[in-house]
């Protein structure tokens, strides 16, 4: 009995604590585990298209990277995560880089293979790093403050930061869930990602180093910034949850908040090659256009009421939305009340769509297709 | 020994034959009365008989996967057992207030079903089915028929409206708008009466105040569910009935032209009859219903039981022609016959018991209750009929025709005398090579499985599986579920790392060919997420953040996890069940088993329709070699037992075996895939194919025993039993033929099998028997029985010597009287 007594516990103590490892490490770290390969794949969910050697690079669950072809050819490319990715882009010298869920990064050298270059472990340790700095800054300013200085609401302050800070370090175990939602290539190496509760990274370097760009954003309320484009000026715009949206004249260096003439969700902006016009799109079929690099802005609301979730302008100025329920909507960017919309048998939402030639390719929840414009 | 046996054939050879006889004949009053009594009470319980049709009984309940399912066959219920009411619009689409209001109707009258599980039951009538989208507020729903529906025309309008946003196209309103389903799920027991649904009744009510009440010009009712099958299956079975009469009637005409006496044949058919309503009464007794497989076992017992009569018969004739009198007739036929019919009815039941090797319910009741309708054969024809015909004797037409046939070479004589020479002999020996030959060849394309879409019990042209067509056509459904189970500690079957793997099963199962998709709780929150940050699909997929996924998972329909959250089935939707594609299936689970061993979840297979059939054809597979072994085993054993030459054995096995290789070739060619209900068919067919071999090698050694030559032994044979032979195999035949016509797929492919092997061992009996014996030189064997003859203790020397006194028995009596 009394042997029992004396041994068990310390048998079972370290029993107990070598276990843990181990049990983690029989899980699945989406963002360790290659993509499966699958025989469907361009009818899995898709999240994005960019255009890439005469045909279009894809995004979508399960870390989908597809190149896919408009007479319907594609091929899956290894990807080295399995969350879910939302967005690409292309580099001037050929590379690509793509964004997705627990803000993974993934880079792909000209002829090279994809790589993770940056995940939501990174984001924490940055954004630790920045609430400490903060903390730092403010605790500094609350001891050099004038005795008869009203520090209270700085206090406040103070308590909040430390309180996210400890939620951001307490996600380092628990592990990333935050979005990155879209990313631009904004010249150069530059590049831009912009993400779920107002984070916005920078690269110099093609991708090498990443800084956390989020303050530089007048965004107190942490509202997600959805998407993010650049116009062929060299202005960039990010739109996003509950009508913010943010323009840089000066390639990312400062950003000026936009005053837009609606306060829901916009979930996309896109500029038109060679001319200053701008669509941005949204919930429930809100549509805002500018004629002028986004100074000014008209709201226009499609009657349909479905949510659109991407668009295009081509080279005739005409747009097109795509949205929820296979709504295919377009417009001369001129003329907005001329607008014709039609829905997909399929009934899909869509989230993206480029054309190309006679042909709307639409990506979306059930894969992509070619759809025939007439 | 043979000699003096043959002298002494006016009395019974032994002391328990003595016995027999002296009891059966004694007191004819007396055993008849108690005979009638017992066949009397046996016959009341008969026709209490309920037929039934037991989902667990059709499938392999000692299975792994079964086993698995039925640890949650409660928490599976909800998704599996429900009844899709399919509305359709002859006339334009759904959105009318005419159709509606049918519509309604129809949601109201399924309501009040019976075993419908009301808080369940969806149509874009019920609270429960709701439209909702993503706003600047937020998520806004509210139910698909708005509230004030009045029938106007902007109502309809915004019905139609609401049916977009709510994400039923392809769930309850078909793709092309111009139908719309009830779903109504079902309960396990009858909240009425507590007993277990009864889904015939189920069935009868739907047909009668849904399909027949609602149909029109405009409207057609379909009808799609587990429940209906059942239904129409018990229906289909019953109308089995019909052609038992059938297989009586033609039976009657084939008896009335073989013996040309009325009173014989209607003897014979009472005696087989009354054989199946005791065969039934004492399943009653036992406790078991009647299945659409144990269905085939009264035509059986009808057609064994016709056939053991028509032996009777014609001895009992054979004797009144050569003088004896009514009684005197009927006691030398029992004598003669009942030691060589028992011998074949035992070997009959023990061909069927193999089948209980079998780990299926429904194959073992088929098994049991063709062993009871054996046993009460032996009764009623080879105990019961005899008395009778000592009563009734023999009509003086009857005898009148009897005679004028005696000397007569029958037509079975002259057509199979000659396969005993060697000429023809060798010919048949060739064509049995290249039938041998062909049989290989196409029995190695023989499916596993059942190879048909839709319900694979009823025919593809059924109305059910019409209606199924329809719904798979219309509706983003399909109906052959494979369900994996992932289970977990309670509580944690949402847990974001389970539903990972839950996820990482869904990808790699997407790549199995046959698999259409994969669906399970990680789907609802991937699709969750989605919804929940205001519908951008970007957000798609799991989330990390236990709160969020939990919220995620907060509208999963019920069926995706169960309740203290320790299970969540992954659906595995497939193009079709046949075997390859399940065994892909199973071969892709296994294969992720194998790489990956998570340990917060086990993966347990299969349940589903898919994954129970899945179960039925692994263990079908096993059990067709299995159950073949046991049965030739069976068949070799006895037959050396009563040979004692393993030349003989050869002679009556061969050909048994080109029957059984012939009929899996047709099984092949005519597209019928091994599965629950034709695995008893190749036991029952060689079981009861042996019989022929018997009976011919009886006689054969009996004749060579004399002297006789191989030729003349089978010209000899043939003349005795030849004509029983050939009787008895269509006999049998006929008895299933009818089954090809049954409303059941399952029950005609069984009917089309047993009667080409009941035919095709006749055949083979009289055609290749002889022609084997000649090429095994079986005429050398002669000097031997009657070595053998001289150990009498040995028992199987017995009954062969009993069967080889049979016709020198009655030769006797002709010189007795006289």
């Amino acid at each position: 009995m009394r042997l029992t007594r004396l041994f068990v516990p310390r048998l079972l103590l370290p029993a107990l604590i070598a276990s843990q490892p181990l049990l983690a490490s029989a899980n699945v770290e989406l963002l360790q585990t290659p993509a499966l390969h699958s025989t469907r794949a361009a009818q899995s969910v898709i999240t994005n298209l960019h255009p890439a050697n005469d045909g279009y690079l894809l995004t979508g669950e399960r870390g989908l990277l597809l190149q896919w072809q408009a007479d319907g050819q594609w091929q899956q490319q290894n990807s080295p995560v399995s969350v879910g990715l939302t967005a690409v882009t292309t580099l001037a010298d050929g590379s690509a880089v793509a964004v997705g869920h627990d803000a993974a990064i993934l880079r792909r050298a000209p002829q090279g293979e994809w790589q993770k270059i940056f995940d939501g472990y990174d984001l924490t340790r940055l954004q630790i790093s920045a609430l400490e700095k903060r903390r730092d800054d403010l605790q500094q300013t609350i001891d050099n403050a004038a005795e008869d200085a009203d520090i209270g609401e700085l206090e406040y302050q103070l308590e909040e930061l430390e309180f996210s800070l400890e939620d951001t370090q307490a996600e380092l175990e628990t592990g990333p869930n935050k979005p990155l939602l879209d990313i631009v290539s904004a010249g150069g190496k530059r590049l831009f990602a912009v993400g779920a509760y107002g984070t916005l990274l920078c690269s110099d370097d093609a991708g090498d180093n990443w800084q956390l760009h989020s303050a530089s954003v007048d965004n107190p309320d942490r509202f997600h910034l959805n998407a993010i484009t650049r116009s062929d000026d060299g202005s960039l715009y990010i739109v996003g949850e509950s009508g913010v949206g943010f323009v840089s004249r000066d390639n990312g260096d400062s950003w000026q908040s936009m005053d837009l003439p609606y306060d829901g969700s916009l979930f996309g902006i896109t500029a038109q090659a060679g001319a200053p016009n701008l669509v941005a799109f949204g919930l429930q079929g809100h549509v805002l256009v500018s004629s002028d690099g986004g100074d000014s802005w008209q709201h226009h609301k499609v009657e349909a009421g479905a949510s659109f979730l991407g668009g295009t302008i081509d080279q005739n100025g005409q747009v097109v939305l795509v949205g929820h329920g296979g709504i295919v909507a377009s417009f001369p960017v001129a003329q907005p009340d001329d607008i014709t919309v039609r829905k997909h048998p399929s009934g899909a939402a869509f989230s993206a769509v480029a054309v190309d030639g006679k042909q709307l390719i639409l990506a979306g929840q059930f894969g992509v297709t070619a759809w025939d414009m007439k | 020994m043979t000699q003096s046996s043959t002298n002494n054939t006016s009395a019974p050879t032994s002391r328990i034959e003595a016995a027999c006889e002296s009891v059966v004949f004694g007191r004819r009053p007396l055993v008849l009365t108690i005979l009638t009594l017992l066949l009397l009470v046996l016959t009341w319980q008969g026709l209490k008989v309920r037929p039934e049709a037991s989902f667990t009984n059709m499938i392999p309940g000692n299975h792994e996967f079964i086993n698995n399912y039925m640890d949650y066959r409660q928490e599976l219920a909800d998704l599996g057992n429900v009844v899709r009411i399919v509305v359709e619009s002859k006339e334009g689409d759904i959105f009318t207030p005419e159709f509606q209001e049918v519509l309604k109707q129809v949601t109201d009258e399924v309501f009040y079903v019976p075993g419908v599980s009301r808080d369940g039951l969806k149509s874009l009538w019920t609270p429960n089915v709701r439209w909702q989208e993503v706003t600047e507020e937020g998520f806004v729903g509210g139910a698909v028929i708005p509230n004030g529906y009045d029938g106007s025309e902007k109502m309809v309008a915004r019905v139609k409206a609401n049916v977009f946003k709510s994400g039923q196209v392809g769930v309850l309103v078909g793709n092309d708008f111009r139908s719309a389903i009830v779903l109504a799920p079902l309960q396990d027991v009858n909240p009425e009466t507590g007993k277990p649904l009864d889904y015939r009744e189920l069935s009868d009510f739907l047909e009668q105040n849904v399909r027949d009440k609602y149909s029109s010009d405009q409207v057609q009712i379909r009808i799609v569910g587990f429940a209906k099958v059942i239904g129409d299956l018990i229906d289909g079975a019953v109308q089995v009935v019909l052609f038992f009469v059938l297989a009586v009637l033609i039976t009657f005409a084939l008896l009335w032209l073989y013996s040309r006496c009325l009173r014989s044949t209607f003897t014979v058919l009472a005696c087989s009859i009354f054989a199946v309503f005791c065969q039934l009464g004492v399943l009653n007794l036992l406790g078991y219903g009647i299945n659409p497989y144990s269905m085939l076992v009264p035509f059986l017992v009808f057609a064994i039981g016709v056939s053991h009569g028509v032996q009777i018969i014609s001895a009992v004739m054979h004797n009144s022609v050569r003088g004896a009198d009514k009684v005197a007739a009927a006691r030398l036929a029992f004598r003669s016959l009942y030691l060589a019919g028992i011998t074949a009815l035992v070997s009959d039941a023990i061909g069927f018991t193999t089948l209980m090797v079998i780990d299926i319910g429904v194959i073992r009741e088929l098994a049991i209750a063709a062993s009871i309708g054996v046993a009460v054969i032996i009764v009623t024809n080879l105990v019961a009929l005899p008395i009778i015909a000592s009563y009734v004797g023999v009509s003086a037409r009857g005898l009148a025709y009897a005679r004028e046939r005696q000397d007569q070479a029958s037509l079975v004589e002259r057509l199979f005398a000659r396969f005993a020479r060697p000429q023809q002999a060798k010919a048949i020996l060739a064509v049995a090579l290249i039938l041998c030959g062909a049989g290989a060849y196409y029995a190695q394309f023989m499916k596993i499985g059942d190879l048909d879409a839709g319900a694979p019990e009823l025919r593809p042209d059924s109305r059910y599986n019409s209606d199924n067509a329809y719904l798979v056509d219309n509706y983003s459904t399909s109906t052959d579920v494979f369900v994996v189970m992932a289970k977990t500690s309670a509580e944690q079957c949402v847990a974001y790392e389970n539903l990972v793997w839950l996820d990482q099963l869904a990808a790699h199962m997407g790549n199995v060919p046959g698999v259409q998709k994969v669906s399970s709780v990680a789907d609802v929150s991937k699709f969750g997420n989605f919804g929940m940050n205001e519908g951008s699909l970007k957000w798609y997929g799991l989330n990390r953040n236990q709160f969020i996924t939990n919220a995620s998972v907060g509208k999963a329909p019920p069926g995706l996890i169960n309740a203290d959250c320790s299970m969540a089935p992954v659906l595995v939707f497939l193009n079709d069940h046949k075997a390859e594609t399940l065994e892909r299936v199973v071969a892709g689970v296994q294969a992720f088993k194998a790489e990956h061993t998570p340990d917060s979840v086990e993966f347990l297979l299969a349940a589903g329709n898919s994954g129970i059939e899945a179960a039925t054809n692994d263990v079908i597979e096993d059990a067709q070699v299995e159950m073949l072994i046991w049965v030739y085993g069976v068949v070799i054993a006895l037959c050396l037992l009563t040979f004692r030459s393993p030349r003989i054995v050869l002679a009556v096995v061969l050909p048994l075996m080109l029957t059984s290789l012939l009929g899996q070739a047709l099984m092949a060619l005519m597209g019928i895939g091994v599965k629950v209900a034709t695995l008893p068919v190749i036991a029952l067919g060689v079981g009861i194919g042996v019989d022929y071999g018997i009976y011919i090698f009886t006689k054969v050694r009996e004749a060579l025993a004399d002297g006789k030559n191989l030729i003349e032994s089978y010209a000899y044979t043939l003349h005795q039993t030849g004509k029983a032979v050939a009787f008895t195999g269509v006999t049998l035949a006929i008895g299933v033929a009818t089954w090809v016509f049954s409303p059941i797929k399952f029950q005609a492919d069984m009917g089309l099998l047993l009667t080409f092997m009941f035919l095709w061992n006749m055949l083979g009996a009289l055609m290749l028997v002889p022609a084997i014996a000649w090429l095994l030189r079986i005429d050398n064997l002669a000097a031997k029985p009657a070595a053998g003859n001289s150990a009498p203790a040995e028992p199987a020397e017995k009954q062969i010597n009993a069967a080889a006194q049979s016709p020198r028995a009655t030769k006797q009596t002709e010189t007795e009287p006289a």
